[in-house]
């Protein structure tokens, strides 16, 4: 009767400890595959999703998605931050218990406690200035089953550039998905655009506005040690 | 440039509500009075605060805004095309910090904070920062100080602009240049928490919608107001302190001996004088882009006037 009763402790304990697993980190939610496909023409970053990772270069709102129901005790977002990589948040104080903030600051960083350890993301508003595009670099548009691409003759504006060639089919009013391909920058290889629109001449490209979702996550860490891909599944 | 031809062209969502209608001349001994641009476009107080909270309503007027700055960027663009030039103030409250903040208990809410707490916002403020808006800042945003770009008042020309609370009274407690200013705001931040907290009971208990306001001292901004209020009623309740400090303020301003236009924000109150100080400067009063209101000036070398710009 004695071990009966310790049985039973033993499986009402670990009954609650995988309810308690299971409070601590619910499953990941799916990010809506149909809107990622009408916003992103890269292959490579479909294939992911598809395969359940989460790189660098996917919209935010891929991120929001997957950890929508992640409970508020396991995340941090949307913490400003001065530069990729850098985890401290951005604020200041004065007396009176005042907390202030600069309002133009362009990089977040979002922080999950996940099964696997921390998962840290990085995502920052872009501009051609901020990523360093150049005279040299690719850029490639992606139309429907094309891929038209051009070097970068120059930047106009932080939000304006010119390419060597001219596109006139390439609709206007139109928000392009679109890739700059560095020539020589030290450590990119790639940046990803989700706005881009052309302007009447064909030839010169606008960066629209956007908000957040929208922005191009561009650093992934698990456990402090940078990673190319988080596993969804 | 003419107001209507050159600046409305055909957004039929823009209505001139001053002067019946219509813009308002600007004497032509005075002009230029812009020096450095064609249009000026003023954009008052927002208040913008955490969309989710029941204390914020600006988000009413917020995809109102967004239709706005796009109307702007394109007319920017094309100005610049026959080297025109279109400026855009902003006079201060763009955010609400003077309600409590979400992420620090505590705290007062940060611009980083209410700009993130709804993709609308921030595009709002990358749009204006994309047009290169002008901010100023005012008593509910007051921290802003501490950061470039923005600042306390702007000279165009001979148009003079600032929020407008420098000639509150102590007893206002809407100056931050008064004393007790510090104390009354800890004050007035406790009296939102305990709105909050209430607004929330509510919410819960299905008494209010997610969206109702019930902030304390401030109007519900889910039905559109895009009237022109009387102006007997401003004279009565802001003329007094108002027209004597800023009739002062035009004929002291050392950068700006030939200032003609004074106009500022705070009040939430459209009004327009053209016959201000006698006939000798232009007064005008942008109103709110909050508390159901979506107010914003114009002004060329030309005409002045104020507009409304309707959510749909």
């Amino acid at each position: 009767m004695k071990y009966y009763k310790i049985a039973v402790l033993y499986f009402i304990f670990s009954l609650l400890l995988i309810q308690r697993g299971c409070i601590s980190y619910p499953l990941i939610d799916q990010p809506d595959i149909t809107v990622f496909k009408n916003q992103v023409g890269n292959t490579s970053l479909l294939d992911s999703l598809n395969n359940g990772s989460l790189t660098a270069g996917m919209p935010y709102y891929v991120a929001e998605d997957i950890f929508k129901d992640w409970p508020e005790n396991l995340k941090r977002t949307k913490i400003p931050v001065a530069s990729l990589g850098s985890k401290q948040m951005l604020e200041e104080m004065e007396g009176w218990s005042r907390i202030y903030s600069d309002p133009d600051i362009r990089i977040y960083m979002d922080e999950y406690e996940t099964g696997k350890g921390t998962l840290t993301i990085w995502y920052q508003f872009p501009d051609f200035y901020r990523l360093d595009i150049s005279s040299g670099d690719t850029l490639l548009v992606f139309l429907a089953d094309t891929v038209l691409s051009s070097q970068v003759s120059g930047l106009k504006k932080a939000r304006v550039l010119n390419i060597k060639d001219s596109y006139p089919q390439i609709p206007r009013n139109k928000n392009l998905y679109s890739e700059v391909h560095y020539s020589d920058h030290p450590w990119r290889k790639i940046s990803h655009w989700y706005t881009l629109n052309v302007l009447s001449d064909g030839q010169t490209f606008m960066l629209k506005d956007l908000n957040y979702k929208i922005y191009p996550i561009e650093l992934l860490e698990l456990n402090n040690e940078p990673i190319t891909s988080f596993r969804l599944r | 440039m003419k107001i209507i031809p050159d600046f409305i062209q055909n957004n039929n969502r823009i209505k001139i509500i001053s002067n019946g209608g219509n813009p308002s001349p600007i004497p032509e001994e005075w002009r230029p009075v812009l020096n450095s641009c064609d249009i000026l476009v003023v954009i008052p107080d927002m208040h913008m605060y955490l969309y989710d909270s029941n204390l914020d309503n600006f988000k009413f007027g917020a995809k109102a805004m967004l239709s706005l700055l796009d109307h702007l960027e394109t007319l920017k663009e094309e100005m610049a095309l026959t080297g025109r030039t279109l400026r855009i103030y902003q006079i201060g409250d763009v955010y609400e910090q003077r309600f409590p903040g979400k992420r620090l208990r505590g705290a007062n809410a940060t611009a980083t904070e209410i700009r993130m707490s709804h993709p609308e916002y921030d595009q709002i403020i990358n749009t204006m920062n994309g047009i290169r808006t002008h901010f100023l800042y005012g008593n509910h945003d007051f921290e802003l100080r501490h950061f470039p770009g923005f600042r306390f008042a702007a000279g165009e020309g001979k148009v003079y602009l600032e929020h407008g609370f420098t000639n509150d009274r102590w007893n206002d407690f809407s100056n931050p240049n008064a004393v007790f200013w510090e104390v009354s705001q800890l004050i007035f931040k406790s009296i939102r928490e305990l709105n909050q907290f209430f607004a929330n009971i509510l919410v819960k208990a299905k008494v209010i919608a997610k969206d109702d306001n019930y902030a304390f001292g401030v109007r519900p901004g889910d039905d559109p107001d895009y009237t022109y209020p009387p102006e007997s009623i401003y004279r009565e309740t802001y003329g007094i302190k108002y027209f004597d400090y800023y009739s002062k303020r035009l004929k002291n301003i050392p950068e700006m001996p030939d200032a003609k236009i004074c106009i500022i924000g705070h009040t939430h109150h459209p009004y327009l004088d053209i016959n201000f100080n006698d006939g000798n400067n232009i007064y005008l009063d942008t109103g709110a882009w909050t508390e159901g209101r979506s107010d914003f000036a114009v002004v060329t070398n030309e005409e002045i006037c104020i507009c409304s710009y309707m959510r749909t």
